[in-house]
């Protein structure tokens, strides 16, 4: 398990709430810091005297107060930690919950795990912590749909075409003798089956039959 | 020393009216009794009041005598009427009138009097004009109307009148050659008093030229004033002769006859005469009427200064008149221009004021646009930051304590929940990323177990051409929709389908869940008002058990 952990939060109780979290995994002696600048200059500290961290756990908005940061969220702080010591892990703790960010984080700044603060917080951040040690990464499922391609929702005309010949009540080898006619691909039946598999789920049908129903519901055919 | 018209031409000019309008007057007296008795109050010249009631007399007359429009008739009655002002002193008024007799005279057909009429105007206005100090007109006059005369003793006053001009301009050759005529031709001058201030000129324009000559020709005019006892005449002779010797250096001679001329003066009781006279002896060397002649020179001066002020008033009477005159023409001109450029101006103000108005009211509510963004995304992030991250602290505080309460954490986590919800609802959205991608995340995040979003057609919008005001306003309307979705309609599907024409955007979205009663539920209130700003429009659709449909046009 991770020996050496350092936790990034502006408010303590919180620091507090992780820290007993640790001590259930055995990780015990994490440092509690409230500040991102502060945070760096542990990880710098720490590095010179070859006690280097294993983890780092850090909450992305801190509230800005007199002290000027050079670091003024956890996006800047997970951003420099891992460019410049990427053995370093990364676990961000933070209610944010946008897409776009989490993407962002993931994506880019390859943080190793993004835990959603929230009433399972400390279960994902037990089960992120072990994942992470495993040499994986973790997000929440919560936002794990950021990470999904927007075209899982888009249907296109193919789709359309598809759903109108079913509901005529052809067969699928029929539908596929069709769309060969037409000359539109693909019309082998494996491809048409496998398609309509992914519309049933996209549509929450249980089968053909009530998948024609809701798209004919929607007025999509 | 060369004030000539105190002396000659006054006395002169009025005989010379009297003389030529003696033929005249017959002609004109005897078709009204009234007519001829006001003639003759101007004529007469008895008092001011009298002339004044003969002008005003014939100013009526102009007005509602039958013949009023006939040229001859009005050129007779202004010339009337301009002799009226002027022996009142009026010259300005009389001018006016002379030069309307002129216009009148102009239209006439020819008549007998067409000429007595034109000399006496000319005159008149040689005169005038010699009076007002203007002595370039007064000679013009006096030359136009010279040519007129046939009359000897007409042509002999108004060439007399003519040499005092010039000799007040001491141009003496031109005076002795006007004159000499008369002088050569002298016997058929049969009055004395003609006679003798012809001499009387000529000798003294003479005497600059030839000094003995003109000094015999004065000599002349002294006995000739001395036999008949003309005193103005001989008042004037002696002036001359005083101011003859002077010039000579003669000053006991000079002085001699500035004496006689001071007693004449005296004699005539003129305070005028006896400031000339005065004048002489001082300039004679003789000193002890100085006092006098200031005092008279005083009292000269203001009244002098009266008349002027007269004049000034007259002037400006006149300018008015004259005012009014180009006025009343123009004045039409004047209304129509002025209302016409108010009229633009009027149009150009409402103009103007409507373009502010419309202007301001864009500036406005696009400031009023971002006033509300801004705000929504203070708001948004006033909760997150400290309502959202409070009540977690409470959650995070409690997991950590040995005693749960299930249903205490139930609540505290619906709350927290529904202020990350209005967090949401109301954050900013980042119009530099890809809108596409906004988009879907957005819809993603309303994704769950229990609800499953199917969009058609969001990649065939062009949202670069779309104004980020718009698709912000796109982005918080399919927000709500959702929201409403998830609240009420227990759906397991929602489908939202784009179409873009131009820069109109048209949005499906459907639901298939309960449907409800459409009302004007706080949600959809915010989504109408939302479109409104764009000038978009959008309709609901919802039947119970056939879902929820909305179909947007911005």
């Amino acid at each position: 398990m991770f020996k050496k952990v350092l936790i990034a939060d502006d408010l303590v109780s919180i620091n507090e709430g992780v820290s007993h979290t640790l001590s259930g995994l055995n990780i015990y002696g994490a440092k509690q810091v409230t500040y991102c600048d502060e945070a760096y200059l542990q990880i710098k500290k720490a590095d010179r005297d070859n006690l280097p961290y294993d983890l780092l756990i850090t909450d992305l908005s801190f509230t800005a107060d007199h002290r000027k940061q050079r670091f003024s969220s956890g996006d800047a702080l997970a951003e420099v930690v891992k460019k410049e010591h990427p053995e370093i892990k990364v676990i961000v703790y933070s209610v944010e919950d946008r897409f776009q960010r989490v993407r962002q984080l993931y994506n880019d700044v390859h943080i190793d795990a993004f835990v959603c603060k929230g009433r399972d917080g400390i279960t994902e951040l037990k089960d992120a912590i072990k994942t992470v040690f495993e040499g994986n990464r973790y997000i929440s499922p919560k936002v794990a749909l950021a990470l999904s391609n927007n075209a899982n929702l888009e249907i296109n005309e193919y789709d359309i075409t598809l759903m109108r010949l079913l509901s005529y009540g052809y067969s699928q080898e029929e539908i596929s003798n069709d769309l060969k006619e037409k000359n539109v691909s693909p019309s082998s039946v494996s491809a048409i089956e496998k398609k309509l598999n992914k519309l049933k789920i996209q549509f929450r049908a249980n089968n053909a039959i009530h998948l024609v129903a809701l798209v004919k519901d929607m007025g999509l055919i | 020393m060369k004030k000539y018209d105190l002396s000659f031409p006054i006395f002169f000019l009025t005989l010379f009216y009297l003389l030529i309008f003696a033929s005249h007057a017959h002609s004109q007296t005897k078709e009204v009794d009234s007519t001829t008795f006001y003639y003759n109050s101007i004529m007469g010249a008895t008092s001011k009041e009298s002339i004044q009631k003969g002008v005003v007399f014939f100013e009526n007359e102009l007005k509602s005598n039958t013949k009023k429009e006939d040229p001859h008739y009005r050129a007779q009655i202004f010339d009337l009427i301009s002799l009226g002002y002027f022996n009142m002193g009026e010259f300005f008024k009389s001018e006016i009138s002379a030069i309307e007799s002129y216009k009148a005279l102009d239209l006439a057909s020819q008549t007998t009097d067409r000429e007595d009429i034109n000399i006496r105007l000319g005159n008149r206005l040689g005169r005038l004009y010699r009076r007002l100090g203007d002595d370039d007109n007064a000679l013009k006059y006096y030359k136009n109307t010279l040519p007129f005369l046939s009359k000897n003793r007409d042509s002999l006053i108004l060439s007399n009148n003519i040499a005092s001009i010039h000799m007040d301009r001491e141009d003496y050759q031109k005076a002795v050659d006007l004159l000499a005529p008369f002088v050569i031709d002298s016997t058929s001058i049969l009055e004395k008093k003609y006679l003798a201030t012809i001499f009387d000129n000529y000798g003294y324009s003479l005497s600059h030229l030839r000094p003995l000559e003109g000094l015999s020709f004065m000599k002349r005019a002294e006995d000739i004033n001395k036999t008949t006892g003309y005193m103005r005449g001989l008042f004037s002779v002696k002036r001359h002769l005083s101011q003859y010797y002077r010039n000579n250096e003669n000053f006991l001679k000079a002085s001699k006859y500035a004496q006689e001329a001071n007693e004449i003066a005296n004699s005539l009781g003129s305070t005028t005469y006896q400031k000339e006279a005065l004048g002489l002896l001082i300039e004679a060397g003789i000193t002890t009427g100085a006092l006098a002649y200031k005092q008279l020179s005083d009292s000269l001066q203001s009244v002098q200064e009266q008349v002027a002020n007269k004049y000034v008033a007259q002037k400006y009477d006149y300018s008015v008149f004259q005012n009014e005159a180009q006025e009343s023409e123009l004045v039409v001109q004047k209304e129509k221009t002025k209302n016409r450029f108010y009229q633009f101006l009027v149009i150009f103000l409402i103009l103007l004021a409507v373009a502010v108005f419309v202007i301001s009211r864009l500036l406005n509510k696009k400031k009023r646009m971002e006033e509300m963004f801004k705000t929504e995304a203070r708001f948004s992030k006033k909760i997150h930051d400290e309502v959202s991250n409070d009540i977690y602290k409470v959650m995070a505080h409690m997991q950590s304590s040995k005693e749960l309460d299930p249903d205490l954490m139930d609540n505290l986590e619906s709350i927290y929940n529904r202020t990350r919800d209005i967090s949401r609802e109301t954050s900013p959205i980042d119009a530099n990323k890809n809108f596409q991608t906004t988009l879907s995340d957005l819809l993603l995040g309303y994704q769950s177990d229990s609800l499953n979003i199917v969009t058609r057609n969001s990649d065939g919008v062009r949202w670069t051409q779309i104004s980020n005001e718009k698709k912000n306003a796109i982005y918080r309307v399919l927000q709500e929709l959702i929201t409403n979705t998830v609240k009420h309609g227990r759906a397991s599907l929602v489908l939202i389908e784009f179409n873009q024409d131009h820069k109109k955007i048209a949005i499906r979205y459907k639901d298939n869940g309960i449907g409800s009663e459409l009302s004007n539920k706080n949600g959809l209130q915010n989504v109408e008002n939302r479109i409104k700003a764009f000038k978009g429009t959008i309709t609901f659709e919802s039947e119970k058990n056939k879902g929820f449909q909305a179909n947007i046009q911005m």
